[in-house]
């Protein structure tokens, strides 16, 4: 795909949902083009309503969003919709549709009023099928599905969407292991091979580390750190982000940063000494 | 009709035969309306056959009953029927709850209102312009009202829900306020409330179409994004739409639908409520065939309606709405029931 490259940048943003309170704000923030980017944070610490508000389905309480410096509240919603896609955390689709009927809806912002599909419309509907490994359940409806297919059925549409921009909030939710793993594969393998510039929300670290290019912590109104995977995945990090303890070891095998939380009340670290504190303390 | 009464959802084979079913039940829909249609012109206080209609069409012995009385009565049921069930569909699909409706939202009570209000306040002379223009009125304040309260309150369907519910009592109050003022014209305010198509002629029948025909554009535009206002907001928003906007264009078509309707019959329950269910329940989601399904089952019912009406109490008759009403009623009760008893 020779995707022309689009740059999505915010300047002195405050998002959230009441202009007396907003949920997050920051100066500055650029999503690298062409990378993967992974929004971390605890419940309620506003990363949904940031990745909502980079995709204009929430408008920003100040400062502006924007697609290479075009505020986009001024870019058409159609052809905005042509360069970012956004998969929200717990889609609603209209009832009784089939996997491929759900992806035709993708191509919607590429047609034009009262226009019938074209071969390329079909071609991508075909592609983005294949690459979630639905060509076999196409036909089947998506309230027969399981959670994982539907789940893979979503990100199927945003492909048929071909945008150059994909945003992901908790896409891997009430999946199990294997499925989660398939579906941060599967946007893994679309950066790698069409440059697709990929925004997600996870609450896997783990994951977060393996599969992200640049991660943004987010805590306490506003952004924490931001960078590189080993570069934010640090005790530090995550005793002021999340509040936990934890040691921060290489992944065997991949080299990423792998998490390890320590329990509560097992600071001191011998096996012993943690049953006597809590013993001590709780009892 | 036992396809009903097992499940709310059609159960059609998947595949190809799904479009032919559908488009058999939509014939055999055409077929129903062209009955009640032929039984609406040909029976009445003096009823007449098959021939001595065509012969008052052509000009003969009855076409004063035929052209001026029956003929008017039977079109604009069958038009202010299609209106409000289009009406309906397009309201549940902006709020996103099946049990809108024009009346339920508040839009037929507030239509009424400004029809009460220019029938009690206006000289009679001057009314055959002051009601339309009440009618007007009415809706566009009641829709307004809607629209900046629900953006006050946020325009999340169910909250939409509630500010029109909250707007329907406030106008039912205005009505009956008046009616307790002017008690001597109570008469003519009670067709506002209940709705009749009794003494409709033939000019109501063409501004009724040829305000519908102004619609239809709409409508068809209307049709193209219903499917799409299925999706979330977020995914809405990320297909290229504002989802305020769609759900503002939804609401105007069905204000404007709903009030041609209220112009000519008055305000008519339930059937904005009952076509489009009916719809859905034989012909699936899909808005290629639940637009034109709604608007044809409502064109049945409210002219089967009104012929039950002039039937049931010979020779007095029983208004169009009451009706509706009688069938409507025990309808909504029957769905809610097998709603419950399907989610157990």
């Amino acid at each position: 795909m020779a995707e022309p490259t689009h740059h999505l940048t915010a300047a002195s943003l405050a998002v959230g949902y009441s202009p007396s309170r907003p949920v997050l704000t920051l100066d500055d923030l650029a999503i690298p083009t062409g990378r993967i980017t992974t929004l971390i944070g605890s419940n309620g610490s506003g990363k949904s309503t940031l990745l909502r508000t980079i995709a204009r389905a929430l408008d920003p309480l100040g400062g502006v969003v924007s697609l290479d410096g075009d505020d986009i509240a001024h870019v058409p919603r159609r052809q905005l919709a042509t360069i970012l896609s956004l998969l929200p955390q717990s889609p609603t689709a209209p009832e009784g549709l089939t996997v491929r009927q759900l992806c035709e809806f993708g191509r919607h912002p590429h047609r034009g009023f009262l226009k019938r599909s074209t071969d390329a419309d079909r071609t991508a509907v075909d592609n983005a099928l294949a690459a979630a490994h639905l060509e076999e359940l196409s036909g089947q409806r998506l309230d027969e599905l399981s959670g994982g297919q539907r789940q893979r059925a979503w990100i199927a549409m945003c492909l048929a969407q071909q945008t150059p921009i994909m945003l992901l909030d908790e896409p891997t939710t009430f999946l199990d292991i294997a499925h989660q793993l398939e579906v941060l594969d599967l946007l893994h393998e679309l950066n790698r091979t069409t440059g697709t510039t990929i925004v997600m929300v996870l609450h896997d670290l783990n994951h977060a580390a393996q599969y992200s290019d640049h991660v943004i912590a987010v805590a306490d109104g506003g952004v924490h750190s931001r960078g590189r995977p080993a570069e934010v995945f640090t005790t530090e990090t995550l005793r002021e982000v999340f509040d936990v303890e934890a040691v921060v070891i290489p992944h065997p095998v991949t080299g990423a940063p792998l998490c390890l939380p320590l329990p509560r009340a097992s600071n001191a670290a011998a096996p012993n000494a943690y049953s006597r504190q809590t013993g001590a303390s709780n009892l | 009709m036992s396809m009903i009464l097992k499940s709310g959802r059609p159960r059609i084979p998947r595949g190809t035969s799904l479009r032919g079913r559908r488009l058999t039940g939509l014939i055999a829909v055409v077929v129903l309306v062209i009955v009640i249609t032929v039984a609406g012109i040909c029976v009445g206080a003096v009823p007449l056959a098959p021939a001595q209609v065509l012969d008052g069409l052509a000009g003969g012995p009855n076409a004063f009953i035929v052209q001026e009385y029956r003929l008017p009565r039977v079109g604009v049921t069958l038009l202010a029927g299609a209106a409000l069930a289009v009406s309906g569909l397009l309201l549940q699909a902006a709020v996103r709850n099946p049990l809108a409706s024009p009346d339920v939202i508040g839009i037929t009570k507030g239509a009424a209102l400004g029809a009460m209000s220019a029938t009690v306040l206006v000289p009679a002379a001057a009314q055959s312009w002051a009601i339309p223009l009440g009618i007007a009125a009415g809706a566009s304040v009641v829709t307004a009202a809607i629209l900046v309260l629900a953006g006050r309150v946020g325009s999340r369907g169910s909250t939409l829900a509630l500010v029109g519910i909250a707007i329907a009592a406030l106008a039912g109050a205005g009505m009956q306020y008046l009616m307790t003022v002017f008690p001597q014209k109570s008469d003519q305010a009670m067709v506002w409330l209940a709705g009749s198509a009794y003494g409709t002629n033939s000019t109501d029948v063409a501004l009724l179409s040829l305000w519908l025909a102004a619609c239809l554009p709409v409508v068809i535009s209307c049709t193209r994004l219903l499917d799409l206002s299925a999706f979330g907001d977020d995914s809405l928003s990320s297909l290229g739409h504002a989802p305020t906007r769609v759900r503002m264009l939804f609401v105007i078509t069905a204000v404007a639908l709903a009030g041609g309707a209220v112009a000519t019959v008055g305000g008519i329950g339930f059937l904005g409520l009952l076509a489009p269910h009916l719809a859905r329940t034989l012909f699936g989601s899909r808005p290629a065939w639940l637009v034109p399904a709604s608007a044809l089952l409502g064109a049945a019912l409210l002219s089967a309606a009104d012929l039950a009406g002039r039937l049931i109490a010979l020779p007095n008759e029983i208004p169009a709405g009451i009706v509706a009403a009688v069938i409507g009623g025990p309808y909504l009760l029957f769905v809610l029931i097998r709603e419950a008893r399907i989610r157990g």
